[in-house]
């Protein structure tokens, strides 16, 4: 992947009336990268994919793609192509006329165009599917055209609002790796909105997570998962525990916090930065270890509320005077512990400090 | 055994009120079919004969040629005018952010409402003060006037009935303002057009008040067909006409909701 930039985006804003859609949005987009806007209804990521195809204009700030100011670029003429959120085939056409939309303009001859759409029934797996009409395509299909119709101008940026939103949970997990390996086939930037967390983590390079018209981060699927920043983008992303901690002392880089007043942790000084005195501390559910008998070491002491089993694992509710919701706590099944099938069993959790993330922004 | 679709069970009662009231509506147009191949010259039980004498009559007079010739005219070109307004008016209440959309579509609606006669002595006044003429122009100019709702109420569903994505699509696939319109907003509404067309067409060519003001020398049909009742010997040369353009009408009008409906379902189905 080279890093030169594809997508510039400079304090980019958006008001409807007094309503903020898009607060200053300032972020590059690499050539060739998979790049996910990952964000709720109403947190403006839409908004944002609108203002790149130039369906919205930004009330503030620049937009660049390749190099260029698109202020005053109409949608018609950007170097952009959509996938649309329900594909918006065009019903009066059939499937090789819906694909060969957009080559009006380039002026081929009859057998460079028909050569074209050929290609491009190849590429998406539907060829022979030319001649049916829109209403006669399933869900996966009209998807696959959409993408075609969108390719076949090889615009320099494919963005994609949604494109798996419609279709049933198998499909859409097939759906994501093709998606994946047409992407790195012909090597086009695509910019991905969703508001599912599982596909924004499998598909992309990176992730931009939005909420209120904010850019909370932006990170691969790894740090984002790993790293979160803050507590809003650490729930949206899988689940999360939060405790709250109070720093003792400062010794060498390393700071010690007590959490509760029933557990302390060491973590270092600098990941702190921003955190405060009584950082919140994120841990993921399969990172704490659940223990029917008090641990070697320091092990918080809590009681098992309710236990729910999910096939590959069972996760453990576990009431701790740590915090005011109980904690999640998630087993891999290969290691159930059969004393831990009692609701209202005296438990003890315990974990590596390592795996403490301090929400160091808002 | 369960009784089944209770709710949906025929009601004797109902359907006779439907029959009674359909009867009200049609038998009295009926008589005029029915007399104008009556060999009598009034209108009377028994009926003498039958013939088609009063339609062969019809076709010889050149009067009603030139009126029906006036009346295609002033409807051909109403029918044009008001659905190229009405698809103009349809799309922008549709598609786009308007201030005060709901009384705009209520003033366009308005001349379903307010009787003719009212806007034809409005639309009299108002021309004679201008010093306009009076010609099949200003007949014209009052149809669309009346038609313009029945265009904006056929093509306004049909806007609502599909993703304005697929605008957004084509403009996105390098096409301006105006292809887009022609290649995309066209075809999918196109059912709405034609019904469109029909209607309006027969609502001009049926119409008579505002054509009774607004009028010059010029007949159409409908005035000409007043001017003959006058006459007691033309009257079954009129029930003849009154026939045909009623058939015709009639014509239109199913055709237009045919066409109109088969167009719904479709785009239904495809979404």
């Amino acid at each position: 992947m080279s890093d030169e930039t594809m997508i510039a985006l400079r304090n980019v804003g958006k008001r409807f009336g007094t309503f903020r859609a898009v607060h200053e949005a300032s972020f590059n987009i690499r050539r060739g990268e998979f790049f996910s806007i990952l964000g709720a209804s109403g947190s403006g990521k839409t908004t944002l994919l609108r203002i790149l195809a130039g369906f919205e204009a930004a009330t503030e700030g620049e937009v660049h793609i390749d190099g260029a100011p698109m202020d005053a670029v109409p949608p018609h003429m950007r170097p952009v192509n959509m996938v649309f959120q329900n594909y918006a085939i065009f019903p009066h056409l059939n499937v090789r006329d819906n694909i060969g939309f957009g080559l009006r303009k380039l002026k081929l001859d009859k057998a460079e165009r028909a050569r074209r759409i050929d290609e491009m029934l190849e590429l998406i797996k539907l060829p022979g599917f030319g001649d049916r009409q829109a209403d006669q395509l399933s869900g996966g299909q009209r998807q696959r055209v959409a993408l075609a119709r969108a390719l076949i101008l090889r615009p320099k940026v494919l963005l994609l609002d949604e494109p798996l939103g419609a279709l049933d949970k198998q499909l859409r997990e097939q759906m994501q790796m093709e998606l994946r390996a047409l992407q790195r086939s012909v090597g086009i930037t695509f910019v991905l909105v969703t508001h599912d967390q599982e596909e924004a983590m499998a598909l992309s390079d990176r992730v931009a997570v939005m909420a209120e018209g904010r850019v909370l981060q932006i990170d691969p699927p790894a740090g984002l998962y790993e790293r979160p920043v803050s507590r809003r983008v650490a729930s949206f992303v899988g689940s999360m525990n939060f405790l709250t901690g109070r720093v003792l002392s400062e010794d060498g880089g390393i700071s010690h916090i007590r959490i509760a007043e029933m557990a302390s942790a060491r973590l270092p000084t600098s990941q702190l930065a921003g955190a405060g005195r009584t950082p919140c501390l994120a841990i993921r559910p399969e990172r704490i270890a659940i223990h029917a008998k008090p641990p070697a070491g320091q092990g918080l002491p809590g009681v098992l509320k309710d236990r729910v089993y999910l096939g590959e694992r069972t996760q453990y509710l576990v009431e701790t005077g740590a915090v005011d919701a109980p904690l999640v706590v998630s087993v891999p099944n290969t290691a159930a512990d059969a004393a831990l099938q009692t609701s209202g069993a005296q438990v003890w959790l315990s974990w590596d400090d390592a795996a403490l993330i301090p929400m160091t922004e808002n | 055994m369960i009784k089944r679709h209770e709710f949906h069970k025929p009601n004797r009662a109902l359907q006779l009120y439907a029959a009674f009231f359909m009867g009200l509506l049609y038998i009295p147009i009926l008589f005029i079919p029915l007399f104008s191949f009556s060999s009598g010259l009034y209108i009377r039980f028994p009926i003498e004969g039958w013939t088609f004498q009063w339609y062969a009559q019809l076709f010889e007079r050149t009067a009603v040629l030139r009126a029906l010739e006036n009346s295609v005219r002033v409807a051909g070109s109403v029918a044009v005018v008001s659905t190229l307004l009405g698809i103009f008016a349809a799309k922008a209440l549709v598609r786009y952010r308007i201030p005060g959309k709901g009384p705009i579509l209520g003033f366009i609606l308005l001349p379903l409402v307010v009787p003719p006669i009212i806007f034809g002595v409005a639309l009299l006044l108002m021309v004679s003060t201008l010093g306009i003429p009076l010609s099949l122009y200003t007949i014209a100019a009052g149809h669309i006037i009346i038609c313009l709702p029945f265009a904006i109420a056929t093509l306004l569903p049909r806007f609502e009935g599909y993703d304005a994505a697929m605008e957004e699509a084509a403009a996105d696939l390098g096409e301006n303002g105006w292809y887009v319109f022609w290649r995309v907003t066209v075809p999918i509404i196109l059912p709405g057009i034609v019904a469109s067309l029909l209607l309006t067409f027969t609502v001009s060519f049926d119409e008579f008040v505002m054509a009774f003001f607004l009028g010059g020398n010029d007949l159409t049909l409908p005035l000409y067909v007043w001017g003959q009742l006058r006459i007691p010997r033309a009257f079954p040369v009129v029930l003849a006409l009154g026939t045909l353009i009623l058939l015709f009408s009639f014509a239109l009008v199913f055709l237009g909701l045919k066409i109109n409906k088969r167009g719904s379902i479709k785009i239904m189905d495809r979404e």
